[in-house]
């Protein structure tokens, strides 16, 4: 089996996400749905319960008034707000253990997930074209390839760093070299898996190279953008620190205003603060098993 | 100097290691000290240490200019580079440093591959450094800054050495 293949493979040792986050993906466009019945397929996992509660009473996700139910946090924040919420507590844990390969530090690839999906937001927001919410889940799971690239292959950094150095090329291209295959493809092959909405499987995919993409939507562009913003601040920086080319197109194509770069910056370093904190004690909470490397 | 950038290294040696955030600053009289600031991307660190006085910080800036956002800049003038370096300075004046002593040192402003990032932030984030220091007639000692790399900067508040971690390599700047 070649490296590529052996690496799609280990997609499907990364465990699967549970039936919850598929039930309120499938209802979150249904008006007639029943929030009172959807509720139950959360509350049956006190876990999870509480977990959405805490968050959605915090700074970021919240209203002011409190939430002390699901039914009425899919009342008060929207059924979107609430998968949304749902797939960071049940992605957390899996991003926040250190990732070998790339030379993450414990809770790195989450603060930069959780970064990126809150610049990819406030840029939907600010520019339009693409959903909000959307953006937000796009752009927290953007880089899941590295779960699987650095705990479940072991990724050979030095010769990631050999093929940089002697080519002159960004390190997603140097993936490419060495494994055929690169994080952000990964990454895409991981969210199909999970049955992650289409367009969003598509700006994961090309987050890297947006200009590669044959049909691409703002959603792609403001991600790229994001991921480029976050990595510059330094937000979850690993040893691919920020080896990247940027592509011009995006920024063309969502005609960026002066100053959205910097705006954008400012508004994520407050909100990522109080975020980070809720996401700490996650895990022992939710009670998620954490992504185990099987080989 | 390898372990002071290690906390648990440091522990062992009576040091205790301040980590520096973004958008943060700290000043300390106190040798026991170790400031660092992580994952310095296009954000500049600054170090700055008065050996007479024994008096040194460090400040970790994201963004050049305040005024894209100046209600923020008031609460968190290290977010900004025009607010933060005048601000660190103050800090470490009213710690008793004398400005002809001060040992400035800086790390950071770096950019993505490529001429095609528009953004210009490591470099701007530079501009502006120079422009405040050039106003209060001071001048960098030494500096670590440009390319693409990840950097992490450290300043002993009892020796005044300053380290700079990139690539898992350490190097006295």
């Amino acid at each position: 089996m070649n490296l590529k293949r052996e690496i799609l493979h280990k997609v499907h040792a990364v465990p699967p996400l549970p039936e919850v986050v598929f039930k309120l993906q499938k209802y979150c466009n249904d008006p007639n749905v029943s929030y009172a019945e959807l509720a139950k397929v959360i509350e049956v996992d006190p876990g999870l319960t509480t977990s959405l509660l805490r968050l959605a009473n915090s700074a970021y996700f919240g209203c002011e008034q409190s939430i002390g139910s699901v039914q009425y946090a899919m009342t008060r924040l929207g059924l979107k707000r609430v998968y949304q919420i749902v797939l960071a507590v049940c992605v957390a844990p899996m991003s926040r253990t250190p990732i070998r390969g790339y030379d993450l530090a414990p809770a790195m690839l989450w603060q930069h997930a959780i970064a990126t999906a809150m610049a990819s937001e406030y840029l939907a927001q600010e520019l339009g074209g693409a959903d909000p919410a959307d953006a937000f889940t796009a752009g927290m799971l953007h880089d899941m390839g590295k779960i699987v690239l650095g705990n479940f292959v072991n990724v050979d950094m030095d010769k990631i760093r050999q093929a940089m150095d002697q080519g002159g090329i960004p390190f997603d291209e140097a993936e490419r070299e060495v494994f055929g295959t690169d994080h952000a493809s990964v990454a895409a092959a991981l969210l199909q898996r999970w049955q992650i909405p289409a367009r969003i499987v598509t700006a994961v995919r090309y987050h890297h190279h947006p200009s590669a993409c044959p049909d691409p939507e703002p959603l792609l562009d403001i991600v790229h953008i994001a991921d480029v913003l976050c990595r510059d601040v330094g937000w979850g920086m690993g040893a691919d620190a920020l080896f990247y080319r940027f592509d011009p197109t995006s920024a063309t194509r969502l005609a960026l205003p002066p100053d959205i770069a910097e705006q954008t910056m400012a508004e994520v370093s407050i909100g990522l603060e109080g975020m980070m904190g809720f996401f700490q004690t996650l895990g022992a909470a939710q009670g998620q098993p954490a992504a185990q490397p099987v080989g | 100097m390898s372990m002071l950038l290690d906390a648990a290294q440091a522990q062992k040696t009576g040091r205790t290691v301040i980590a520096v955030d973004i958008a943060e600053m700290a000043v300390a009289a106190d040798p026991a000290l170790v400031l660092v600031t992580y994952s310095l991307g296009s954000c500049v660190g600054v170090s700055v240490f008065d050996p007479e006085a024994g008096v040194g910080g460090l400040i970790h800036c994201m963004l050049p200019l305040s005024k894209i956002d100046p209600r923020r800049a008031a609460d968190r003038p290290a977010m900004f580079v025009d607010t933060g370096l005048p601000a660190l300075l103050q800090a470490v004046y009213d710690l008793g440093a004398n400005r002809r002593n001060l040992q400035l040192k800086a790390a950071g402003g770096g950019s993505p591959l490529g001429p095609d990032e528009i953004f210009k932030i490591g470099q701007r984030n530079l501009e502006v450094l120079g422009k405040v220091l050039w106003k209060n007639g001071l001048e960098l000692r030494a500096q670590c800054v440009g390319g693409s790399q990840a950097r992490t900067l450290a300043l002993d508040l009892q020796s005044g050495r300053t380290v700079v971690r990139t690539d898992g390599k350490e190097s006295e700047l």
